[in-house]
């Protein structure tokens, strides 16, 4: 596998960190960038120029991880060139989240599955219901084959956000990517790294991913008391606390983190990245440095875990915002973190998310839509 | 600037000079980490005090809901002693009604057998396992119908009776079944329920069983008909030979007898003679009856000619008492009916012979009638002195006359025998007969049925 990585900032230009000769044309080329630059499609026609036969994959972002460093308002790139591995990508377009299930099933249908080692979603990350794209993507999936990937994003801003495959980014799109082939090694691991606190109340009201009450009393309320002046900030405040649901899994109760996409002042209501059943415990969940950047480093751990080898040639980090909004100015310190586990060799890209999407352990295929999280796919041919 | 920041670098960076290039951006960056430092410690500490504020509102709420609850079970306590009790009492009440009902049961005379809807037996009487058998080895509990059934070796289809007993919701009874040399009248009725509160009406839950030993009944009856038979047939021979005698006498030899009270001697044992005769007669007549002895023919009979015939014979009896007897004419052609001419004549005589008893005054009359293409009715009316209310319920039974009874006499002889032959004979021709009115001072319509086809 040969990977070219470059850095494109309106300062500074295109900084090219690992230049690299291809023996054959990339397959693969994604861009993660900031939303503003993509809606004004800057250096489109220079990227599309530099890989005309290549796959180009633009997301739009709340923060962009080039290496181990995290910006607002760049574009961070890596053309990927497969020794034998192959990629199909197919998309689809999304205009509310009532589809997120059937669209996510039309998408795997897609697929072939023979010889499909792995598959990655970038998904729109406003008008999904991610819960229901992974249970739609995987319904059509071997059970063997694992998901990874994530739910674009729009700064703090929570407006729109964008995708393009091999054409301007846009709103409302989905793309799946398949990876075929036998050389080809993949390892996940997520973790986030809040901690629940506070009495444990119950989703009296919601719908779909829509959450109305708790504990029978109006649930933004509740998050306007606990951020005072920072209310201001809703909905990307409220990213501040999560919350935790205590779900049943297969192996009993499972946590399932789910974090604020937007609220509805007149509705009194609060949309979440993922399902919200009635009836389902949660608890508000808040963050300390140590604790999050920990969560990232065992995130690393579990790749190694999953992947069989060591120091992996790419590493996709995507990364959830509210873990973003409470680093802060140490921020690159996950990033760091996850550094010290990959190795130097590895290739680190990746972004800022609404939402992270993985198996819930390493050795597990069978993915969760995930939120708050630090969510690494590691890739290695042999 | 961060505050804290500010009041270091005063004091230790408060020679500008010496700062190197960008610092001023270095120390900018580093006051925003303090400050977001500060706005997240800020931010925790207001969560946790929320958060400890919500859990002791829970607490409290808990602690309350606990005293509540505690509160509540206290008088749950409370209630379950208080129902307890009542359980108790009315166990108490309960097994003593069970005790008295069972005590009652088992001091009936007669066989008493309880089975449930399962048609399992629970309860059974000292007098039914007497009946049945006498070594009692299989437990009561798990005997069956079908068990019961099987002590009569086939010869008694209880299940059935059962079974119509519970569908039809009616008793029914089997009037003589043999049983190893006993004679036994059983009877069957369902226990019908109601719960209303579960909406249940007249469900069955089992039957009861009455078993009656009438051997004993039946042997007397038996005897006291074989010696009516005996004794009226015995009868008969010497009453005969002193009717004819006197008869002879009367008709040959009056002349040579001069004594007008010895004349008067003789017409009364004539009489008398004659009337002992018709009263065996009545017990013979009663005796073959009752023991099944008579066979009934099956001829067509045209009512309204044998009527005629009837009429036209006691026209003269009516005569001599100044009593019309006369036939209603039907207006519609009548069917013929199917019966033993001589019985349904015995009838006639038996009611169109009562009536004029009876009359004083007046006259008889005889109406014919067909109804329902079944059956053709005969009515006697006559314009007598009526029959008491209290006598009427026993009018068809032996010895019971609509005046007074045998024994005591009357101005009308008769045995008392007549309306139950002329029963008993209407039931063996598949009819029936019953009085249809009867007024004191204003007189009786008795009327009876027979079949058209027989």
């Amino acid at each position: 596998m040969v990977i070219e990585q470059k850095k494109y900032t309106q300062k500074n230009g295109w900084e090219t960190l690992s230049k690299e000769t291809f023996k054959r044309q990339p397959q693969l080329v994604l861009i993660f960038g900031a939303r503003e630059l993509l809606d004004q499609g800057v250096e489109y026609d220079t990227v599309v120029g530099w890989y005309p036969q290549t796959h180009i994959l633009w997301c739009s972002t709340a923060g962009e991880v080039y290496d181990t460093q995290v910006s607002d308002d760049s574009l961070s790139l890596v053309a990927i060139s497969f020794e034998t591995t192959t990629v199909k990508i197919v998309e689809s377009d999304i205009s509310s989240p009532d589809e997120s299930e059937s669209v996510g099933r039309k998408l795997s249908e897609s697929l072939t599955s023979k010889g499909l080692i792995h598959a990655m979603v970038f998904s729109d990350g406003m008008r999904v219901n991610g819960t229901a794209l992974v249970k739609g993507i995987a319904s059509n999936l071997p059970i063997d084959i694992s998901i990874t990937g994530g739910l674009v994003g729009d700064g703090p801003n929570f407006k729109k956000t964008l995708i393009g495959l091999n054409q301007k980014p846009a709103e409302g799109k989905i793309v799946l990517i398949g990876f075929y082939g036998e050389t080809l090694h993949v390892g996940y691991g997520s973790l986030g790294g809040w901690d629940p606190f506070g009495p444990e109340r119950i989703i009296t009201k919601s719908k779909d991913n829509v959450l109305y009450e708790l504990d029978g009393l109006p649930a933004l309320k509740l998050y306007k008391e606990y951020l005072g002046d920072q209310a201001a900030g809703l909905p990307s405040s409220g990213l501040l606390f999560p919350l935790a649901l205590r779900v049943q899994g297969n192996n009993g109760d499972e946590e399932i983190v789910r974090t604020l996409l937007s609220v509805d002042e007149t509705a009194q209501s609060m949309t979440f990245a993922g399902d919200m059943p009635e009836g389902t415990p949660a608890k508000l969940m808040k963050a300390n440095f140590e604790r999050l950047i920990d969560g990232a480093e065992k995130a690393a751990e579990m790749t190694n875990t999953g992947l069989g080898v060591k120091n992996p040639q790419l590493a996709i980090l995507i990364s959830c915002i509210g873990r973003k909004l409470v680093l802060k100015e140490r921020t690159e310190e996950e990033l760091e973190a996850v550094r010290s586990k990959l190795g130097p060799s590895t290739v680190m890209t990746g972004f800022y998310s609404y939402g992270e999407i993985c198996p819930t352990a390493a050795k597990e295929k069978q993915c969760q839509l995930h939120n708050q999280t630090m969510t690494i796919t590691t890739f290695s041919e042999e | 600037m961060h505050r804290t920041l500010e009041r270091q670098i005063k004091k230790y960076l408060a020679d500008q000079s010496t700062r190197p290039e960008g610092w001023d951006s270095f120390l900018q960056a580093i006051s925003d980490t303090y400050i977001h430092s500060d706005e997240d410690r800020a931010l925790i500490e207001r969560s946790l005090e929320i958060s400890s504020q919500e859990l002791t509102d829970k607490y409290q709420n808990l602690r309350a809901s606990l005293e509540g609850a505690e509160e509540l079970e206290k008088k749950l306590q409370s209630e379950k002693l208080n129902v307890e009790e009542k359980i108790t009492e009315r166990t108490m009440q309960f097994n003593n009604e069970t005790a008295r009902l069972q005590a009652s049961i088992n001091s009936l005379p007669i066989g008493l057998i309880m089975t449930d809807m399962s048609n399992q037996v629970v309860t059974m009487n000292p007098a039914a396992k007497k009946i049945l058998y006498t070594d009692i080895k299989t437990p009561i509990d798990n005997m069956s119908i079908a068990q019961i059934e099987a002590f009569f070796s086939g010869g008694l289809d209880l299940t059935s009776k059962v079974t119509f007993c519970t569908e039809r919701k009616e008793s029914c009874d089997i009037n003589e079944q043999s049983y190893n040399g006993k004679i036994l009248h059983i009877s069957l009725t369902p226990i019908i329920t109601t719960n209303s509160d579960k909406g249940i009406e007249n469900d069955v839950i089992g039957v009861i069983i009455v078993m009656q030993d009438i051997t004993e009944q039946k042997t007397i009856d038996r005897s006291k008909d074989e010696f009516f038979s005996i004794a009226s047939h015995e009868l008969r021979t010497p009453l005969t030979a002193i009717r004819g005698n006197t008869s002879l006498i009367q008709q040959y030899f009056m002349d040579k007898i001069q004594d007008a009270d010895l004349k008067e001697m003789i017409n009364d044992i004539h009489e008398s003679s004659i009337r002992l005769l018709s009263i065996v007669d009545d017990f013979l007549n009663t005796s073959r009856l009752e023991m099944g002895k008579i066979q009934f023919k099956k001829e067509s009979i045209d009512m309204v000619e044998l009527v005629k015939y009837i009429i036209k014979e006691y026209m003269a009896t009516g005569l001599m008492k100044s009593i019309t007897l006369q036939l209603q004419e039907p207006l519609e052609k009548i069917s013929p009916v199917i019966a033993d001419t001589d019985r349904v004549k015995q009838v006639l005589i038996n009611l169109i012979g009562n009536a004029l008893k009876f009359t004083e005054a007046g006259g008889i009359t005889v109406s014919i009638e067909e109804t329902q293409g079944m059956f053709v009715e005969v009515r006697v009316t006559d314009t007598g002195k009526g029959i008491p209310l209290e006598n009427q319920q026993l009018l068809f039974h032996k010895f019971q006359q609509a005046g007074s009874s045998l024994l005591t006499r009357d101005d009308v002889h008769g045995t008392g025998l007549g309306l139950y032959i002329s029963k008993m004979m209407l039931e063996g021709m598949q009819g029936k007969i019953w009085l249809e009115s009867s007024q004191i001072g204003i007189g009786t319509t008795f009327a009876f049925r027979l079949p058209i086809k027989g």
